[in-house]
């Protein structure tokens, strides 16, 4: 397609809510979202998604509501209700606990939560209905009459749970501005859809890259695709991908990294062109060598709108995959600890600026001032630059490449889990005098969070019981090593380089580690294609 | 075919050991030994499918793919044996 073309499909768009509505407009017979048992054209997704809208507004429901789902049509079809109405959609996931839960919607003073299922400590969610009026009119008991509102770009699209290093969650704001340019850049810029794309939804309604995945599509005509869920989603991609037709989705780097060479020419052979991929670094072979597939791997933190740079990969891309270069209207700086750039090519902390930044963290300005700092190189005085805590360097060729952390900030199957989050909690644990937690890649299974204790041994189910009420499951450690004292270095602080070389008998004997807590592939950047509520 | 071949049962296992880090004991892995409470997440799951469906150039059938069938090396080498009919 021409640019101008593709432009001319953008333009004049202040909003999401606005590019929605021209398909709604344009295509009212297109197929909007698509499962193995049925499908919604355009025109339903619109009088659905108005008609709760409506009631959402006649209701004074907003400025924030919360989704508690997981991937199904009703979820989708909540998410555009609530744009719509002017509010930020803030989705829970129905797994996680509801203490967490209950304490996010407090954090955020969010009163009227949306379902897609019966919620046990939320009789009041409201269920979404998805088969709604059979004709273009709306039900008597909908005030057709409510104007629906068009949000501003400084509204806030969706509001994301992630983990905090003091213990406590921090839910991030993203205002549509973000999403609204890097969909647009997706389009016009990196193809990242096409109208004829049909998109495999697979991650969690909790990450930020459901947004993405999600809307985007719909944004310019295009088909979202639902699984069916049921046993191993993630195993039964390949028969998901054949039944629906599916042209685009995104795979998590961490499946993509390790299984990407059995699974990529696969996926080409059913008609897939692209794959999506991030939520860590991407670290795999050969993720370039498909003809008529392309591998775009995306980098950026929630603060920034899901991705801020992009790297389409192809016969030359090495293992350690590149995260590509910034898209339009965002800035990215390379610092040092003095906020001075670093000369070309040095290791420095990854900056971003620009179009994709989120307001900060709801509810907690100390919080948001110490991550999103005056950006001094800003040709309008006044803007803001998020730090990320990625050390990156630029290669000549104008390709960034994620070079590691610079706290203890880890991903754990694409969900990013903050250390200090999981020991707080261990912390909290009863017996617990002490405990540190780390990332290994050998234990058997494959990688878990693995914690060190000190204090009165107690049997691992029962710290995993008191922690399930907590923490969602990434987060939960699947390794409890009992020690009798922590292991301190010359300052005084944990010595995490003894800790990550020890050498346990949970760690090498098999009976040891029968712990059947098992953790999900899903929550982060997995694909999460769960079972559907019977509601869908 | 050959005369003779190593077993399904042994490919197997040697694909298991490989893909869930259990390189540390594999010969006190017992065939009948419950891989999820090994420590299998369903991330490894995948790739252990993967190799298993690459090494014996097969696909596992729609209804073979549940937990159950990926429970011990038995059950899998079981529904190899069974694809491969």
């Amino acid at each position: 397609m021409q640019d101008s073309r593709r432009s001319a499909r953008t333009a004049g768009a202040r909003t999401l809510v606005d590019l929605l509505e021209r398909q709604f407009r344009d295509r009212p017979a297109a197929t909007a979202i698509r499962t193995s048992a049925r499908s919604w054209t355009y025109a339903e997704l619109d009088r659905l998604s108005a008609r709760l809208a409506r009631r959402l507004v006649a209701d004074d429901a907003g400025p924030i509501v919360g989704l508690i789902a997981r991937q199904c049509p009703a979820a989708l079809i909540g998410i555009v209700a609530i744009l719509r109405s002017g509010a930020a959609c803030l989705p829970m996931n129905p797994d996680d606990p509801p203490l967490r839960n209950r304490g996010v919607l407090d954090d955020v003073g969010c009163g009227r939560v949306l379902a897609t299922a019966p919620v046990d400590w939320l009789p009041d969610a409201q269920l979404i209905d998805v088969t709604g009026p059979q004709t273009g009119h709306d039900s008597p008991d909908s005030p057709a009459a409510t104007e629906l509102p068009s949000p501003r770009p400084l509204d806030l699209a969706y509001a994301l749970t992630t983990s905090g290093s003091t213990g406590r969650p921090k839910i991030v704001g993203v205002p549509h501005e973000g999403l609204l340019n890097l969909i647009i850049a997706s389009f016009e810029d990196i193809d990242l859809i096409r109208t004829d794309d049909v998109m495999l939804w697979t991650t969690a309604l909790t990450v930020d890259s459901t947004m993405h995945d999600c809307l985007m599509p719909l944004c310019f005509g295009a088909c979202v695709a639902i699984a069916d869920g049921g046993d191993l989603p993630a195993n039964r991609i390949l028969r998901t991908v054949r039944a629906l037709g599916v042209t685009a989705l995104e795979v998590p780097a961490a499946v993509l990294g390790p299984y990407g060479t059995s699974l990529l020419p696969r996926l080409a052979a059913a008609g897939v062109r692209l794959v999506i991929t991030g939520g860590s670094q991407l670290d795999g072979p050969d993720l370039g060598s498909n003809d008529s597939l392309v591998v775009h791997n995306g980098y950026g933190p929630t603060e920034a709108s899901v991705a801020a740079t992009w790297y389409p990969c192809d016969a030359s891309t090495p293992q350690w995959v590149p995260i590509g270069r910034p898209i339009r209207n965002v800035r990215t700086y390379v610092l040092d600890e003095e906020l001075n750039p670093v000369p070309a090519g040095d290791t420095g902390q990854m900056y971003l600026a620009g179009a994709g930044l989120a307001r900060g963290y709801l509810g907690r300005p100390g919080r948001t001032a110490a991550s999103f700092l005056p950006d001094p190189f800003a040709e309008r005085p006044g803007e803001r630059m998020y730090a990320t805590g990625d050390n990156v360097r630029l290669q000549p060729d104008g390709n960034y490449v994620y070079v590691g952390r610079i706290d203890d900030q880890i991903k754990i199957s694409g969900y990013r889990v903050e250390i200090g989050e999981v020991e707080h909690n261990l912390r909290a644990c009863r017996g617990v005098v002490d405990a540190a937690a780390l990332l290994r890649e050998d234990t058997p299974g494959g990688a878990a969070i693995v914690a060190y204790l000190v204090g009165e041994r107690r049997p691992d189910e029962l710290l995993t019981s008191q922690l399930g009420s907590w923490l969602p499951a990434p987060m939960i450690p699947r390794v409890y090593v009992w020690l009798d004292e922590m292991p301190l270095n010359r300052a005084g602080k944990i010595d995490r380089r003894a800790l990550a070389k020890m050498l346990d008998p949970a760690l090498s004997h098999p009976d040891a580690v029968r712990n059947p807590h098992v953790v999900p592939f899903t929550c982060g950047g997995g694909m999460d294609t769960g079972n559907c509520p019977d509601a869908c | 075919m050959p005369a003779y071949q190593p077993s399904v049962a042994d490919t197997v296992r040697s694909l298991v050991t490989k893909q869930l880090n259990l390189n540390g004991y594999s010969q006190d892995l017992r065939p009948d030994d419950n891989l999820w409470s090994l420590g299998m997440t369903s991330l490894t799951c995948l790739g252990l499918m993967l190799s298993i469906e690459d090494t014996f150039e097969i696909e596992l059938p729609e209804e073979a793919l549940k937990e159950a069938t990926f429970r011990s090396i038995n059950t899998i080498s079981a529904a190899v044996e069974s694809s491969r009919k």
